[in-house]
């Protein structure tokens, strides 16, 4: 084990240990003093480090802070490209090379990355179990955390929080009946909200509303209510005069943020980890609240807080010039020969992904939908009603039918399978049946007159007749799951999407282009590919069949 | 009734009908009682939409029928396994019904195949059948049945028909929708084909002098009813009625 990764080990048990007290820990511990300079390497590889963020300002703050200081430390060049996405687009581009390094959360990991199917609790362990599954799933490597946990909170208004000598969330229960709350909708709704942390703690407030985030700082600053929902570094917890009561019974998960980076970066770029090492507990709770305050209700640029936090912290010279155009998101340098080169391996892994997943929705569609043909085909008063419910399905947006199986299946491949299946079941079912009822009776007739069992009718005569109009089915089925295969991105079940989605949060042409044209092309060949099957079935077969 | 020759098919009191269009029934049989004597060839002849059709199909329970029975040796057909039953029934459909996907040897073949011979016997007996209905094995084995002329494609139904060389066939106008001349040369050579192999036929036609060739005896059929059953002489010499009478003179004009 290299020492910086003891000592990320080191720290992340120091902070994390103290359940969420990362604040406290933080404060206590004395953040490194102005290291050394590490010299400065010398740049092997012209491709510079692109450093990733979701799509919300914490997390596009700390993009910022960690490329800043990576292109002044270091001799790379530096792109950010903040607001991907939500976190499985913003981990794909990670995975696909697309961003080398992003601000990820220890829950986040756990559940939505890692699956968990327990709650995540202990912080250590959490950190622990994250980085080293990462490690060995992805070859991605959690840095030391930036030393605050991001996650739900209940705030109350400061003057009731003195009067009723409120600091943790259990001291709630005895006065809950006395307070009016108003918290989110999504609070309101959620398992890890209002239902679970009632529950946990025992909690029955009579005038609880549900209301627009904004709007309830706005009715707790006027006194209408008394308690709203938060999150633990939320800009606006400075403005108001709150008090954010301790979650003394560990009820939310730890969120605490690190940078994760790709293990090929520190091959390249070893520097790396001991750069990002120096933000180490530079931010706890209260700190990033003020970075997220002066960004989200300051209306300042995400550069310049990022900027600024570094100047503070001795870890920029003040003289250094301020982040370049290499900042600005979307702008890759190089010109597109270069960028395409550079993406063969990684559109080659796309296109593979993309293939089996629409191999895998489709052929399971084939298994489904040629039986239930074949059993509408024979029911005939079935038909309508079970082609219309498929007709209905092939209406919904693609998207919405994503989203549609995220509540079932959750995130990822299981649900984007079951969209995709979805949508290739009608073109197949529909051409099952119609191939089956356009036989010409007369053959049937005659089939079952020289003394075919009805299987032996099905196999011999019916299906061979009915193969091509099915295998159009599944041309069809083929050809439109391709296309809405690119949308599995926004789920998280990668293929060709994903340089798509990322191309669009980054308003990237060319990364747009990288993902689609692909696609399109595979649309092209499979089209072809299975139209020429389709006429091979068309054109009468001499071979005579396996005795 | 044929000297001391067992039945191989009979109807009795047969009636068949369908749902009409205006929702009452239509009678496509009507109370049809016959017999046909082992290795006779009997021609059901009538008008178009008479129910001799309907009738051939309820002895292959292609059709069930609405009140009476059918037997085939001297067994309702009701109790005897369809796919049995079919299997030793040889089936010409009207509409030729080669399976358009297959070879000529496949569709020939096909009832051997399914009742697992082996290939070299399969390929003997489809060669075999073939020569019998004069079409040349090696010039035609292979062909799909789009590539075969009417009558070849009459000739390979009736090969098919034969393959498992059962007791009984049912032929529904074989020869129908062919030249005259055409239609002349398979019904001479059907008439040698009966000589060689001695079988039961029911043949249905609305040819008057196609049924008087072939026919040891013929029934006529009108409206689904049977107007008359005999032999050529009966019919020539002693029509049952007027119908029958007018029939003729209609259909030897
Ligand atoms: N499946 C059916 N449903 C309803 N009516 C039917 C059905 N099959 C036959 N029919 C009717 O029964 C009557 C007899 O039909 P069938 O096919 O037996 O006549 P056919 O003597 O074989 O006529 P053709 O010489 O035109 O073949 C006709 O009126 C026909 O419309
Ligand atoms: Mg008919």
């Amino acid at each position: 084990m290299s020492t910086t990764r003891h000592r990320a080990l080191v720290l992340a048990g120091a902070v994390l240990a103290g359940l969420g007290g990362a604040r406290e820990v933080g404060a206590a511990l004395p953040a490194p003093q102005d290291p050394a300079p590490p010299a400065r390497t010398a740049a092997t590889e012209r491709r510079p480090i692109v450093v990733g963020s979701k799509n919300f300002a914490e997390n596009r703050i700390l993009a910022h802070v960690m490329g800043q200081l990576i292109e002044a430390r270091t001799d790379h060049e530096v792109v950010v490209e903040d607001g991907l996405g939500g976190t499985l687009v913003v981990f794909g581009a990670l995975r696909s090379g697309d961003i080398d390094v992003y601000p990820e959360y220890t829950g986040t990991g756990w559940a939505i990355v890692l699956k968990e199917p327990e709650a995540a609790a202990d912080p250590l362990r959490t950190y622990v179990h994250v980085a080293r599954e990462y490690a060995r799933r992805f070859d991605v490597r959690w840095l030391p955390p930036f030393g605050f946990s991001n996650s739900y909170a209940l705030a109350v208004r400061g003057p009731v929080a003195e009067e009723l000598g409120l600091a943790r969330v259990s001291d709630l229960a005895a006065v809950s009946e006395r307070l009016r709350a108003g918290v989110s909708h999504e609070f309101l709704a959620r398992e890890d909200g209002w239902p679970g942390v009632s529950a946990a703690y025992g909690l029955e407030i009579a005038d609880l509303r549900g209301m627009e985030h904004g709007l309830a700082f706005e009715a707790l600053a006027a006194g209408e209510i008394d308690l709203v929902d938060a999150w633990t570094t939320d800009g606006k917890l400075l403005r108001y005069d709150l008090t954010v009561l301790e979650d003394d019974r560990g009820f939310w998960p730890p969120y605490h943020a690190a940078p994760i980076v790709r293990g090929d970066l520190l091959l390249r770029a070893p520097e790396v980890e001991d750069v990002l090492g120096e933000l180490a507990l530079r931010l706890p709770d209260a700190r990033m609240q003020a970075l997220n305050h002066a960004v989200e209700v300051d209306g300042r640029a995400f550069a310049d807080v990022a900027r600024e936090f570094l100047i503070e912290e001795g870890l920029l010279d003040p003289s250094d010039a301020p982040a370049d155009d290499g900042f600005r998101a979307g702008e890759r340098r190089g010109d597109l020969l270069t960028f395409v080169a550079g993406r063969l391996g990684i559109t080659g892994e796309l296109v593979l992904e993309h293939l089996l997943l629409t191999l895998v929705s489709v052929l399971s569609a084939v298994v489904a939908a040629v039986p239930l043909g074949v059993l509408l085909a024979r029911r005939r008063r079935l038909a309508g009603p079970v082609l219309q419910v498929a007709g209905v399905i092939q209406t919904i947006p693609g998207l919405a039918l994503l989203a549609f199986m995220i509540p079932v299946l959750g995130l990822g491949l299981d649900a984007a399978y079951a969209a995709l299946f979805l949508y290739a079941l009608l073109p197949i079912l529909r051409n099952t049946y119609t191939g089956l009822v356009e036989v010409d009776r007369d053959l049937v007739d005659a089939a079952v007159g020289m003394g075919l069992t009805p299987r032996q009718v099905l196999r011999h005569v019916e299906l061979p007749l009915a193969a091509r109009t099915i295998m159009a089915g599944v041309r069809t089925a083929a050809v439109i799951t391709i296309g809405v295969a690119t949308l599995a991105a926004f789920i998280g079940a990668g293929g060709l999407g994903e340089p798509i989605v990322t191309g669009l949060q980054l308003d990237d042409t060319r990364l747009v282009l990288a993902g689609a044209l692909p696609a399109a092309l595979l649309a092209v060949l499979t089209d072809l590919a299975l139209g020429r099957a389709e006429r091979r079935l068309a054109t009468p077969s001499r071979g005579a069949p396996g005795a | 009734m044929d000297g001391g020759d067992p039945t191989a098919v009979a109807f009795r009191g047969v009636r068949k009908e369908f749902p009409a269009p205006d929702g009452g029934v239509v009678a496509a049989v009507d109370d049809v009682t016959l017999e046909v004597a082992e290795g006779e060839t009997l021609c059901l002849i009538g008008t178009s939409g008479s129910g001799k059709t309907t009738l051939l199909r309820m002895v292959n329970r292609l059709e069930e029928p609405t009140r009476g029975a059918v037997l085939v040796r001297g067994e309702d057909v009701a109790t005897h396994d369809a796919v049995r039953l079919r299997r030793g029934t040889g089936y010409v459909i009207q509409s030729g019904g080669l399976f358009p996907h297959m070879t000529v040897e496949r569709n020939v073949g096909l009832l051997c195949e399914l009742e697992d011979w082996d290939a070299d016997s399969r390929r003997a007996r489809v060669r075999e059948l073939l020569a019998m209905v004069h079409l040349p094995p090696d010039e035609f084995a292979e062909r799909m049945p789009h590539e075969l002329s009417g009558g070849q494609r009459q000739r390979v139904g009736v090969a098919r028909a034969l393959a498992l060389d059962p007791p009984l066939v049912l032929m529904d106008e074989p020869f129908g929708a062919l030249d005259p001349i055409t239609r002349a040369t398979l019904r001479d050579e059907f008439a040698e084909l009966r000589a060689a192999v001695r079988k039961t036929v029911v043949l249905v036609t609305h040819d008057m002098a196609e049924a008087f060739a072939l026919g040891d005896r013929i029934a006529l059929l009108d409206a689904g009813r049977l107007r008359q059953v005999g032999t050529a002489e009966d019919f020539r010499e002693r029509p049952a009625d007027d119908f029958v009478a007018r029939f003729l003179a209609e259909h030897f004009a």
